[in-house]
């Protein structure tokens, strides 16, 4: 049967906008709800929040190493705001299915392809948001008067290109998977791979920086004449990864074969030649490492300050004010002329070479012939027994750390150098020297306290040297801490020279002082590691 | 979207069929459609939804041809001018909840390729008020009724102010009061477009449509005016004060006499029919032809 009816209708012309234009109204439409939905707002909250209050809160982090602060901001970009785009965006890919408008949508004009264009631009908003946050957070980092170290601006631009990247894996996983877990489950995946990025340091290899985060080679803070952080080529390496999701995500929604194929071999030579590239060491800054191990010297700039001189790398002499308020409070108690001579000097070092990542241990050989290498350095550079402080700095048991070293420096007139441990009056000695400084020394000195066992480490492994005191001598260094320093410093002062003499039994220090002293220990248990 | 041009016939359908399977779901189903409110009855099952779909150009049938303002609305880019003159209100359209009404029907109107921005949200202003939600056009689609949702679903398909309108059952949940607006409100849109309405409501269908059609079994059974399906029953719809069992529908009215509609007894005294009554016979002649 066959149905007839006809009357007049008046027609409307086609709308004339291009797609192109509708793709772009559509990238502000998702960009806009992107950026107020609320696991990107929780995402950025979380990320800013721990940071705002690492820098306002009590023990604030006042002496950031700026390259060292930037992995840890991509880590947090990987994990939060890269989560977050990833789920985002999914959930917006996946939206017409999940909410079944999409026997409406699927009748509407701008093709699918289109659209994820649309999506995947979209995405370009959260990463301009992260680039604006790392922007600011370095700014304000850079501008803080303790800050030391360089930021390659690659580096900065590596946590967008994480959210690029993993914004960009969010629209694929929707154009492949319906089902909206799959998104959060990749997240995790990824943080997890960051994780093991960051450990893959211990394994001596490179193969971590195929991961979105570039991870550093080394736990420990360098001066930027030793990083190795090939960001420049990390970026090309992301921005050819997001290439070739973005390539497959619009393919996957109906872009041409003859389009797509050409572009998906150029993303993924550009990401296959990044990657490539980011994985071979720079030989020169291997050997310099090498090099400044064991001679920090020639990278360095001296300032001399009310007679003591300060030699830090060039990238750290920010921190000098620091360790001279240190040095001063140190030696304010003791007896004048207790430095000796050579005049004080302190010198940062730096562990670039033969750092124990698998935790191993040197003998006693090794550790020697470091010592012996630190003190023909010092001399060569004409600041002989120089304090050695590391590459951190900031926190109470860092500060604790050099203090004692000054301590040390007083007391056996000597720099500390290789492992070595003081024991009886002397140990005790330097405890209180260091403690006594400040409220922050006293309350490293405490920290580091809780954390030894057997004998307190004063330790900053960021060099190569330990210096450590026996538990008992220790606990009468802080027992003296206890007491008013107006009352014990006239004490160190009359009686210095007993004091720093290896013969003084801790019993007698106690004795001195008037503080309890713990039990002897077992002869076999004696540290016969004690320096004399 | 501005208007530029007229034809004689908004859409043109010729020997539709699709199967599902081992069923056929339209059997070479015919039609053509102008300005004005074409109905579209049947029962459930008889393939009105499919026909709304095929002309709709969200399915592609096994056979036939449709074509819409002149394009082809199968295949090729005449497809895509068919959809840039189409506003179709699915049956149950979904929403995206966490949205506003204004957002969601702003979505669309960018999915139809409205890109002047101060253009387009004054279009999504104009629709949202022409149903009537301009003062919650902020809320938040999930805080909205059933009834305030369904205006939003037709504001979307009202945006771009499209030439051709397909409504799969829009009143569908509505209050009286509503569904006189609803009807108001086609009437209106009628005048200078296409408008196929799939119902069950045989009333909107009377007060509403310049042309109804009755599908069944995929099959178009009667195309006229609702004058003249209500015909198709007349003289076989009676009163009586008893039931009477041969009837083919038998009811008691709220006055306590019976109202019957089927063959009526000789001296009965006869009801002018309704469009109901015309509907119930030809699906009771259909019947009887399908024993036959």
């Amino acid at each position: 049967m066959t149905a007839v009816m006809e009357a007049p209708v008046t027609v409307a012309a086609a709308s004339t906008a291009t797609r192109r234009q509708a793709m772009l109204a559509l990238t502000r439409f998702e960009a806009v709800r992107m950026l107020r939905h609320p696991i990107t707002v929780a995402a950025f909250l979380l990320y800013l929040g721990p940071w705002v209050w690492s820098l306002t809160g009590p023990g604030a982090d006042r002496y950031p190493v700026l390259p060292s602060v930037v992995v840890s901001l991509q880590m947090g970009a990987m994990l939060l705001l890269g989560g977050a785009t990833l789920v985002v965006v999914n959930l917006a890919v996946l939206r017409e299915r999940r909410h079944r408008t999409d026997a409406v949508s699927d009748l509407l004009v701008l093709p699918p392809h289109w659209r994820t264009g649309a999506f995947l631009l979209a995405i370009l908003a959260p990463a301009a948001l992260t680039l604006l946050v790392v922007c600011a957070q370095v700014v304000i980092l850079a501008v803080l008067p303790g800050r030391a170290g360089q930021v390659d601006v690659f580096d900065v631009a590596i946590p967008a290109a994480i959210v690029a990247v993993l914004g960009a894996a969010g629209a694929l996983l929707g154009q492949l998977v319906r089902s909206p877990i799959v998104a959060p489950l990749t997240a995790v995946l990824f943080a997890a791979a960051g994780f093991v990025a960051i450990a893959s340091v211990a394994t001596g290899t490179t193969w971590g920086r195929l991961l979105p985060v570039l991870p550093d080679d080394l736990p420990i803070p360098l001066p930027s004449v030793l990083l190795d952080r090939p960001s420049g080529r990390h970026l090309v390496y992301l921005a050819g990864v997001a290439a070739v999701l973005v390539v497959l995500g619009l393919f996957r929604s109906g872009t041409r074969a003859r389009v797509a194929l050409p572009a998906l071999a150029a993303a993924l030579a550009v990401a296959v030649a990044g990657g490539a590239a980011q994985l071979v060491r720079d030989d020169a800054v291997l050997a310099a490492r090498v090099t400044t191990n064991d001679n920090p010297a020639p990278v360095q700039t001296c300032e001399v300050r009310d007679g003591v001189t300060y030699c830090a790398f060039d990238d750290f002499t920010a921190w000098i004010p620091a360790w001279e308020g240190v040095l001063r409070d140190v030696v304010r108690l003791a007896p004048p002329g207790a430095a000796g001579s050579p005049p004080l000097a302190v010198r940062q070092w730096v562990w670039s070479d033969g750092f124990p990542v698998f935790g191993g241990t040197f003998g006693p050989e090794e550790t020697a012939a470091r010592a012996q290498a630190q003190r023909a350095t010092d001399k060569a550079a004409g600041t002989p027994e120089a304090i050695p402080v590391g590459t951190m700095w900031g926190d109470d048991a860092t500060a604790a750390a050099f203090a004692s070293g000054v301590a040390f420096r007083l007391v056996m007139g000597r720099a500390v150098a290789g492992d070595t441990t003081l024991c009886g009056a002397r140990g005790a000695l330097l405890v209180w020297l260091a403690g006594q400084a400040n409220s922050r020394t006293a309350a490293g000195l405490r920290q580091l306290d809780s954390q030894s066992s057997g004998s307190l480490a004063l330790m900053d492994f960021t060099i190569d040297n330990g210096l450590y005191v026996d538990d008992r001598d220790a606990a009468v260094g802080l027992a003296m801490l206890d007491r008013p320093a107006a009352e014990i410093a006239p004490l160190v002062t009359a009686h210095w020279s007993e004091l720093t003499s290896p013969q003084t039994s801790i019993e007698q220090v106690a004795s001195l002082f008037g503080v309890p002293v713990g039990p002897a220990p077992d002869p076999a248990f004696v540290n016969v590691g004690c320096v004399r | 979207m501005t208007l530029t041009s007229a034809t004689d016939v908004a859409v043109r359908a010729d020997g539709v069929v699709l199967r599902y399977g081992h069923t056929t779901a339209l059997d070479g189903v015919s039609l053509s459609l102008g300005a004005g409110v074409t109905g579209l009855l049947g029962p459930n099952g008889a393939g009105k939804t499919t026909l709304l779909r095929v002309i709709a150009t969200a399915v592609r049938p096994d056979a036939g041809d449709v074509s819409a303002f002149g394009h082809d609305a199968l295949r090729g880019p005449g497809r895509l001018e068919v959809r840039r003159r189409l506003g179709y209100l699915p049956q149950d359209p979904g929403f995206h909840r966490s949205f506003t009404a204004f957002e969601f029907v702003d979505y669309v109107a960018i999915l139809k390729e409205l890109t002047n921005r101060s253009a387009r949200h004054a279009e999504v202003r104009r629709v949202l008020a022409l149903v009537g939600l301009d003062a919650v056009r902020t809320k938040r689609i999930r805080a909205l009724s059933g009834g305030m949702r369904q205006r939003v679903a037709l504001a979307a398909a009202l945006v771009g102010d499209p030439a051709l309108l397909i409504l799969d059952e829009p009143t569908v949940g509505l209050d009286p009061e509503q569904r006189m607006r609803f009807r108001e409100l086609f009437a209106d849109l009628a005048e200078d477009r296409a408008v196929l309405l799939s119902t069950h409501q045989t009333e909107d269908v009377m007060s509403l449509c310049r042309t109804v059609v009755v599908l069944d079994q995929g099959r178009v059974r009667f195309t006229g005016t609702p004058t003249d399906l209500a015909g198709l029953a007349a003289g076989r719809v009676w009163t009586s004060d008893s039931r009477v069992p041969g009837a083919l529908a038998s009811w008691r009215t709220g006055s306590g006499a019976y109202r019957h509609v089927g063959d009526p007894p000789p001296s009965a005294p006869l009801l002018d029919p309704t469009i109901e009554d015309g509907y119930l016979t030809l699906v009771d002649l259909r019947a009887t032809e399908a024993q036959r």
